[in-house]
């Protein structure tokens, strides 16, 4: 069990290395110079050769990751090169909105997708299925950012039901709340789309298998065999797929939070990336791998004490 | 088949779980970093009115990045910078023309190497950091110099042998040569005057909780937001009329035009042409427009093939219809001959002017030997007005039977392209203050903002000449000069000046078009109602 345990920390420990690995290095290989890109009109021979050596990028490329390695492995993330404050306060005072609105748009995608693909499937062929898929596939090919304009031109501006800016104060949760449907709903409502869909197929599937049909002979009513029998199991790939997608939601809201004017994680990354705040994406997708990849270890390793094959294997 | 459902299905808890928690821990403080108390920044002790707060929100496209008048460079930043800071002269609305601010007077000696600024007496620092003193204000431009302030802005003050402290309220500054152009320098933002107490209680916060002398104090930044600035009551110039501002955070201009339908927002600047049109046909809404001395060229490669050839470059220049690129973007640029904004004391229309002459295009281009179906490649970034000029640029060239494409790339590979010379044709645009400053970081041979490249002897010798001229009539003639030399090789295409545009509710009064393009100064704004 030992040797588990070990095992699987070392792998992921592996993990994390390599993706802050290629983080350092894809953000260093995309053209640009942070400085010419932070100096603008300022960026004169001599203020860019300054300022490169202000920021460490005129120590060659290995010595800056060591040095970043290492401050990494002391919990220094180092500090954003455009605002020069430390990187890790920069993604905390993010990550709870991107965090409030995928969670949001988690809420309202999985009931929503999973009733009409199951509906879907039941009434296979009906207009309810027509209606629905062709709705989720038109949806999952709607631009977000135009999408979003739609509602905040209906909605906020027409109807004066939510605001058009801001993410609310937290002092004031109605304010929060109201912030939160629209953006909600633009991201949730696609994700919908796609698990209405995989839902469909996941149901039909089930519905053909042979323990649905011994069920049915068994003289089970049709409740018991579709609420019981085929959409809890059906239900399983369906969870799988829907917790991709809730880790997909969390960098998934750079276009809805560029529409509602929300701060977060993902219009963050994107100002860092096109300033090529070097510290800032690396730091952003180092958090975020951390916190996948560690999940993902905690699970691996709960699997490994509830099925202790795996951890003999 | 089965281990694997139960894996995904266990994951997926988890990390619901770990977002939850995530969510829990993350969620206290609120991000909001204030200077001072809300109701102090509301309630100002010298006047505490029962009248109503007037608050005015405004579209900010950038978020703060650092309000340290040395790391100051981006647009963003600069709209607070001019509420919240003085300096020892300032624009007179509207023009590029200094008059008084933190200096009431001063002497320039005969040999213009001395400036000698009498400054205001009980002027006071926001937030009690007490009174402004000289020391203050050689503090002010000596830190640009220290190597541990990193100034990004150094450049600006690079005329300054010294700055001394004659009495409390006298400073002089003596010059490293005679610079009639100093005074300009000395209005922007890069001279703005700190206080020394702040800078050195607050260290790197200053940048985010800065402290000026200016019509507005910083009051609270939730990132991402909302920056809050309010009313100075012991501004020297008079309290503002507005009580708060409120710069929101909003990153597309299209959503800002859609927040002040909503009435969210009352004033957005506008630098793009779909909001443009939009502000046109509001109403309770006044467009606040006026020329700035934002120029827009599309850059030529001076130093690549074919480009290097001036005929090439007067040819392109014969064959774009400038009357119709401005058409394109509803003339928010005003056609001018000249690489200089009409802002310019400087500025002739004496230059050659390339009217539209396609035949005379094709003469040139057949001249210099290029075949007809010669590619061209027109690179550009989707902001301001860019697209539109690089797409209309597309279509003219083409009906010289060019073949012409345009590639949008990132603001990152821009500064790339441009600082290596590695694009062919790329729209850009120049903003400076004062004619030395100006041609010599951009049309100087060999200088570091020179983006086309261009090099001419006559060009330079003039510029020399003129940098230490103290006769305002010889100096103007010579960057006359200048400017028609400029005209005469071409290393760009002028295509004129750019508005300074914004839309402000009916009944907000006392904004003004800044020469900085779309600037916004509020300390002679007023809501009708409330004055």
């Amino acid at each position: 069990m030992k040797a588990y345990i070990l095992g699987k920390t070392l792998s992921s420990s592996l993990t994390i290395w390599a993706i802050l690995t290629l983080a350092f290095l894809a953000v260093r290989i995309a053209p640009g110079d942070p400085a010419l890109v932070m100096l603008g009109e300022y960026a004169t021979k001599e203020r860019v050769t300054e300022l490169r050596r202000y920021l460490g990028l005129d120590q060659p490329l290995p010595v800056q990751y060591v040095q970043y390695v290492s401050n990494v492995l002391h919990g220094d993330l180092g500090r954003s090169f455009r605002t020069n404050r430390p990187v890790f306060d920069d993604l905390m005072q993010q990550y709870p909105y991107t965090l409030e609105l995928a969670i949001s748009s988690l809420l309202l995608s999985l009931p929503i997708g999973i009733l009409f693909g199951v509906l879907a499937a039941l009434k296979r062929n009906s207009w309810i299925d027509v209606g629905a898929m062709l709705a989720g596939t038109v949806w999952v090919g709607v631009p977000s950012f135009w999408f979003g304009l739609i509602l905040l031109i209906v909605f906020s501006v027409q109807l004066d039901l939510f605001p058009v800016t801001g993410a609310g104060k937290l002092s004031d949760p109605a304010s929060v709340i109201r912030s939160l449907v629209l953006p909600t709903v633009a991201l949730g409502v696609r994700d919908a789309a796609v698990l209405a869909r995989l839902s469909r197929s996941a149901m039909l599937e089930i519905l053909n298998e042979d323990f649905v049909r011994t069920a049915r002979a068994k003289g089970l009513c049709e409740k018991v065999v579709i609420f019981r029998h085929a959409l809890r199991n059906a239900l399983i790939p369906i969870v799988s797929v829907a917790g991709v997608n809730a880790v997909g939601l969390l960098g998934g809201t750079v276009v809805t939070e560029t529409v509602f004017s929300r701060p977060g994680i993902g219009s963050l990354l994107i100002i860092a990336a096109a300033q090529r705040d070097y510290p800032l994406v690396v730091g952003a997708i180092f958090m975020f791998s951390f916190v996948v990849v560690g999940i993902n270890l905690l699970c691996d390793l709960i699997y490994g004490m509830v099925d202790p094959r795996l951890s003999i294997r | 088949m089965k281990r694997i459902v139960r894996f995904s299905f266990g994951t997926f808890v988890l990390i619901g779980l770990g977002v939850l928690f995530l969510f829990g821990c993350a969620q206290p403080p609120p991000p909001t970093q204030s200077s001072q108390p809300a109701q102090q920044a509301t309630q100002p002790s010298t006047a505490p009115s029962p009248a109503r707060e007037v608050v005015l929100n405004v579209a900010a496209q950038d978020d703060l990045i650092n309000l340290d008048p040395a790391k100051t460079t981006q647009a963003g930043d600069r709209n607070l910078s001019e509420n919240i800071f003085s300096g020892l002269v300032k624009f007179k609305p509207g023009t590029a023309d200094p008059g008084p601010d933190l200096a009431e007077s001063w002497t320039i000696s005969n040999d213009g190497l001395v400036y000698t600024f009498n400054l205001r007496k009980g002027v006071k620092f926001h937030r009690n950091y007490g009174e402004l003193t000289a020391d203050d204000v050689k503090f002010s431009f000596d830190r640009h110099f220290d190597p541990d302030v990193g100034s990004a802005v150094k450049s600006d003050l690079d005329l300054i042998a010294k700055t001394e402290v004659a009495d409390p309220n006298t400073v002089k500054i003596t010059l490293k040569q005679p610079a009639p152009s100093f005074l300009v320098r000395m209005a922007w933002q890069s001279a703005y005057v700190v206080s020394q107490k702040a800078i050195k209680e607050l260290g790197k916060d200053f940048g985010f909780k800065p402290v000026g002398t200016g019509p507005y104090s910083f009051s609270s930044w939730t990132p991402g937001q909302e920056i809050v600035l309010v009313a100075n009551p012991n501004y020297f110039g008079g309290k503002p009329k507005i009580d708060k501002l409120v710069f929101k955070v909003v990153k597309d201009e299209s959503v800002a035009m859609l927040a002040f339908d909503k009435g969210e927002i009352d004033v957005v600047p506008v630098k793009q042409l779909g909001s443009f049109r939009q502000a046109a046909g509001k109403k309770n809404a006044t467009v606040v427009q006026g020329a700035s001395q934002c120029v827009y060229f599309i850059y030529m490669n001076n130093t690549m093939k074919p480009f290097d050839d001036v005929r090439v470059r007067q040819a392109l220049n014969y064959a774009i219809d400038k009357d119709k690129l401005a058409k394109t973007v509803d003339n928010m640029i005003k056609i001018s001959p000249s690489v200089l904004s009409p802002l310019f004391p400087e500025y002739t229309t004496d230059v050659e002017a390339y009217k539209y002459n396609p035949d005379k295009a094709k003469q040139l281009l057949a001249e210099a030997g290029i075949p007809k179906d010669f590619k061209i490649t027109v690179n550009y970034t989707k902001s301001y007005l860019y697209e539109e000029l690089a797409l209309s640029v597309k279509d003219q060239l083409s009906q010289l039977g060019l073949s012409v494409g345009v590639v949008p790339v990132e603001r990152a590979v821009v500064s790339k392209i441009r600082s290596e010379k590695t694009y062919q044709l790329l729209p850009g645009t120049i903003t400076r203050f004062d004619a030395d400053q100006y041609f010599s970081a951009y049309y100087q041979s060999g200088a570091s903002q020179n983006n086309t490249g261009y090099s001419s002897k006559k060009v330079d010798d003039l510029l020399k000449s003129a940098r230490s001229e103290l006769d305002p009539a010889k100096r103007k003639a010579m960057y006359v000069e200048v400017q028609k030399q400029i005209a005469a090789d071409a290393p760009n295409l002028v295509v004129g000046t750019f508005d300074s545009i914004m839309i402000a509710r009916s009944g907000v009064k006392g904004l003004y078009a800044h020469p900085y393009e779309a600037l916004m100064d509020f300390a002679y704004a007023y809501v009708e109602d409330s004055k």
